[in-house]
């Protein structure tokens, strides 16, 4: 009798947990929203607390090199400024010459600043939590960028959180090209290496196109999910696949993504002013 | 209390899995405090308790993470009921079974819960890949699991739970 009890017992567990596994993707979808809502100050302030103690630290270890630390930042302002007036003078010669050619301007995209309160907690993915969500107008497949290069694109997102699956991992597909030759091809993430260097794959490059290390990989814009033309990285190598149809090149992100702090989010382009009445075509 | 204290301990587990850093040497594998901890109830409370600690611990887990709901709950609620059933054998010294029971567990898990997300959720994992991560989990889990263990113990004594912990 005592054994059959422990039986149904046993076989309501494994059932209520095989329910568990068995969740329809929206009851799935709001628990995880729910649970990442709850813990998501939690998140922040104890991600919070350890970047004001590393901060410290490095200021810590920082004070006796202030001065020539405050030399070569000032020669670096000075090379900036220079620098920056001659890219002023680019651009004004870039708008008339845009102008005479008839471009059209790109639509300014909205850039959502957010902070990362967490990384992927099973090890297995290669993402980390934002602490802004679609209350900041933040929505799935959205591109995260650093002011180096592209990160990665949300993935899930709750009302004050979003998951970005980085480049770095398998499962993220990106679109790119080389600008050099105008190769196209599709990276991929390839994890982590030893020393700690991250490192991307682009599949499927035109074997007749001549690529070589230290060529720069831009976003392709194909596929829809990523806007055109962000910085991804730089290649490093180049070898044939095993097929001998197409070339495969290992690609260093420019992002930092082992140790990146902070991110943006391309939301939404803005939209356009509304066109007038007045001015509308009947 | 006794539940309260126990969801506490398990999100505040699960938010400093996710927040601590991890190494690529480690396979880029996250602290494992929740496999810690599950160890540390697995050898403290009975077996059912063990069990739904150890779903329970999965269900932060995976609901911190990107994977399906369940995964690391089917994992940790295995592990849980391993180490609940042969929990009477231990190294007389505790901290030496504590490190080698939250190494197997870190690694069991790590290994379960790869073999599911290659097998249900169609990921694609190099076996070199999963080595490194087994093998990386299970050297964190060595070096976490005593730590864990004590402060959670230090915890349910504080609260007056120690009739409940095995000594």
């Amino acid at each position: 009798m005592v054994k059959q009890r422990g039986f149904v017992i046993w076989a309501v567990l494994l059932a209520g947990l095989l329910g568990l596994l068995n969740l329809p993707l929206p009851a799935s979808r709001q628990a995880k929203e729910a649970v990442r809502e709850a813990l998501a100050p939690l998140h922040a302030l104890v991600s919070g607390a350890g970047l004001r103690l590393r901060e410290a630290g490095t200021t810590l270890r920082g004070i006796g090199g202030l001065a020539s630390e405050n030399r070569a930042l000032q020669e670096e302002v000075l090379r900036l400024r220079g620098e920056m007036r001659a890219l002023q003078t680019d651009a004004k010669e870039n708008g008339v010459l845009r102008e005479l050619l008839g471009f059209k301007r790109r639509a300014g995209q909205k850039l959502v600043a957010a902070e990362v309160i967490a990384r992927d907690s099973t090890g297995w993915w290669q993402t980390l939590r934002l602490d802004r969500g679609s209350r900041d107008g933040l929505a799935a497949d959205l591109a995260v960028v650093t002011p180096d290069g592209l990160a990665g694109r949300i993935v899930e997102v709750s009302d004050h959180t979003a998951d970005v699956l980085l480049v770095s991992d398998p499962s993220c597909r990106v679109a790119v090209r080389i600008p050099r030759t105008g190769s196209n091809g599709v990276l991929s993430g390839t994890g982590v290496r030893w020393n700690g260097q991250v490192v991307c794959r682009i599949d499927f490059i035109n074997r007749n196109h001549a690529i070589r290390p230290g060529d720069e990989v831009v976003t392709s814009g194909l596929g829809g999910v990523f806007p055109p033309d962000l910085p991804v990285g730089y290649v490093e190598t180049v070898e044939t696949d095993a097929a001998g149809l197409y070339l495969r090149a290992e690609v260093l992100p420019r992002a930092d993504l082992a140790r990146m702090r902070h991110a943006f989010v391309l939301a939404a382009p803005r939209e356009a002013p509304a066109p007038s009445r007045r001015g509308a075509a009947p | 209390m006794s539940v309260l204290s126990l969801v506490i301990v398990l999100l505040s587990g699960g938010v400093l899995q996710a927040v601590l850093p991890t190494w690529a040497a480690a396979g880029q594998m996250p602290v494992p405090v929740l496999p810690a901890l599950v160890v540390y109830y697995a050898l403290t409370r009975n077996r059912v308790a063990a069990f739904w600690i150890g779903v329970a611990a999965g269900l932060v887990q995976d609901a911190l993470g990107i994977v399906p709901l369940g995964f690391s709950s089917c994992c940790f609620a295995v592990a849980a009921l391993l180490l609940n059933r042969y929990r009477e054998e231990v190294f007389e010294w505790e901290g030496l079974t504590h490190m080698i029971l939250g190494g197997a567990a870190a690694a069991g898990t790590t290994l379960a819960l790869g073999l599911l997300l290659g097998a249900a959720a169609g990921m694609h994992l190099p076996v070199g890949r999963i080595a490194l991560k087994t093998l990386g989990a299970a050297g964190l889990g060595v070096a976490t699991t005593p730590l864990v263990c004590r402060g959670v113990r230090r915890l349910d004594v504080m609260l007056g739970l120690v009739a409940e912990a095995r000594r």
